[in-house]
């Protein structure tokens, strides 16, 4: 009888319920804050020359 | 409206017998995807017709849903469907009226075919009776709730499985009771519960889909 | 009761730029709320909470998996209610909330299917029963899925929109079939855990522990939906 396994053995299905849980919702934590970087507003404060037209782009 | 959905239907079906390729082609993919599973289990008689309810369901759908996308497809590619959402006419009734038809050439036209397929499962005449009638009251749902997901998805690129993706998940309760429905080594109290739910989903469908899909037409043809 | 809200000035909060920013101060205060709501509803799952007599202790389980469950669920209805809102009131930002919560939704009826596929394995000896409320929850994932890809093989965004609502209001009779399948069919998935009126058949402590951790993943939905659904703001809006 050891932590890991438990009693019956099956612990184990308990750990990896538990971790696939939190590292999922980590992911997804890290996977929204990260998006759509190239819209984020006010990042800068001194917006970069453009290269492009802005009539069609975003600077 | 009665001679509106007349009109509908009869320009429908003419339609559809100018361009009787695709809709046989469906018809065609639902006799030879048929025959596909006899040759993959294996010849086993018990085994074919245990599966077969199930399995001539399945392709059923599957051939239905290729035979969604010509609902709608055509009309909007030429600009006949911008004509039926600007006439004054009731675009409700027009919608029903295409849905049937579209029926009468895709999944009525599944049910005939059906005893002859049924033949290659080697079921007996009680169970060919219950397949038919249930996919008789069944692939009409098919039709409405697919029309619902055609409207949503045309033009869209992708769309033949996209449109699959979006209508499947909402099919599978008919899948489930058509197919129950149809088993014939249950009881017949079970057959019946089941062809009861087969006949409210009808019921429900009628009553809701030709509305969401009116609603979605719009949407799309803006 | 719409001219109050527009006397308190909460109306202005339907338009994108202020709801930027009342959602960016919203944001930590559910954060934190699920961080003191996940402590102590891991303390009370892994170790306030009796063993089972009956399963031991890898019942735990069900501290995550019903919640999850719950939450895919709500999370559904709410992102219906967001997108019929949409559509009637023809908002851009009720469509916005219900695109935002779509990702959310799929993530926790996963994880619903995947901690209950877990905890059926010791329980049940399968992984996978096609019982009526197994099943119905896998559409729910596929219906959440089938919203995501219909709102990103459509353009146009208004299109896009109005076509995921109409999908989204097709699919919310899912939920009371998910919900009352268990007393329907006869099914191997145990009955409801909690039901209104017949007294509650479990341990208190069970009670709590599934409470705190629903309240954990509610604040967490809710923080995770409001950062996503600025990330759109930002992309729509210019």
């Amino acid at each position: 009888m050891n932590l890991l396994n438990g009693a019956n053995g099956d612990l184990w299905y308990l750990w990896v319920a538990f971790d696939i849980t939190f590292v999922v919702l980590a992911v997804e934590i890290a996977i929204t804050v990260n998006a759509g970087r190239k819209y984020r507003r006010r990042e800068r404060l001194i917006q970069p020359r453009t290269r492009t037209s802005t009539l069609t782009e975003r600077p | 409206m009665l001679r509106l959905t007349a009109r509908i239907v009869h320009r429908e079906l003419a339609l559809t017998w100018r361009r009787r390729t695709s809709a046989l082609g469906c018809l065609l993919f639902f006799v030879i995807a048929a025959s596909l599973f006899p040759l993959a289990v294996g010849a086993d008689p018990a085994l074919l017709r245990a599966i077969a309810p199930g399995v001539l369901w399945v392709t059923a759908l599957f051939a239905a849903m290729l035979s969604l996308t010509r609902l709608f497809g055509p009309d909007f590619a030429d600009g006949a469907l911008d004509q039926m959402l600007l006439s004054p006419q009731s675009l409700l009734a027009m919608v029903m009226a295409k849905i049937g038809a579209h029926w009468l050439t895709s999944g009525f036209a599944l049910v005939l075919l059906a005893p002859f397929l049924a033949l290659q499962y080697g079921l007996s005449f009680d169970a060919v009776c219950r397949l038919t009638l249930a996919l008789l009251i069944g692939t009409p749902v098919l039709s409405l709730i697919g029309s619902v997901g055609a409207a949503l998805t045309l033009g869209v690129r992708g769309g033949g499985m996209l449109l699959a993706v979006l209508v499947l998940p909402l099919e599978t309760p008919v899948l489930i009771f058509g197919a129950n429905a149809a088993d014939a080594s249950r009881t017949d109290g079970w057959s019946a519960a089941n062809f009861s739910l087969l006949g409210a989903g009808l019921l429900a469908a009628l009553a809701l889909c030709p509305v969401a899909t009116t609603a979605a037409l719009r949407i799309s043809a803006e | 009761m719409i001219s109050t809200f527009a006397q308190a000035g909460w109306l202005r909060y339907a338009s994108p730029k202020p709801f930027y920013r009342l959602a960016g101060r919203m944001i930590p205060g559910f954060a934190i709320a699920a961080i003191l709501f996940v402590m102590p509803g891991i303390q009370i799952a892994l170790f306030v909470a009796p063993t089972d007599a009956v399963q031991g202790d890898v019942y735990r389980i069900m501290f995550v998996h019903v919640p999850a469950a719950w939450m895919s669920m709500l999370l559904y209805v709410v992102m219906a209610a967001y997108a019929g809102l949409g559509l009637v009131l023809n908002a851009r930002l009720s469509a916005m909330m219900a695109r935002a919560i779509a990702p959310t939704g799929a993530l926790f009826t996963a994880l619903a299917l995947i901690t209950g596929a877990l905890w059926g394995r010791p329980a049940w000896g399968a992984w996978w029963v096609w019982d009526a409320r197994l099943t119905s929850e896998l559409i729910l994932l596929f219906l959440y899925l089938g919203f995501i890809s219909l709102h990103g093989a459509i353009d146009d965004t208004r299109r896009a929109d109005r076509a995921c609502t109409v999908l989204a209001l097709a699919g919310v009779v899912n939920i009371p079939v998910i919900y009352f399948s268990v007393q329907w069919w006869y099914t191997l998935h145990q009955g409801a855990s909690l039901s209104f009126g017949s007294g509650v058949s479990m341990d208190t402590s069970m009670l709590a522990g599934i409470l705190v951790m629903t309240l954990a993943f509610w604040c967490y939905a809710i923080a995770i939906v409001l950062v996503r659904v600025r990330r759109i703001i930002d992309e729509r809006e210019f």
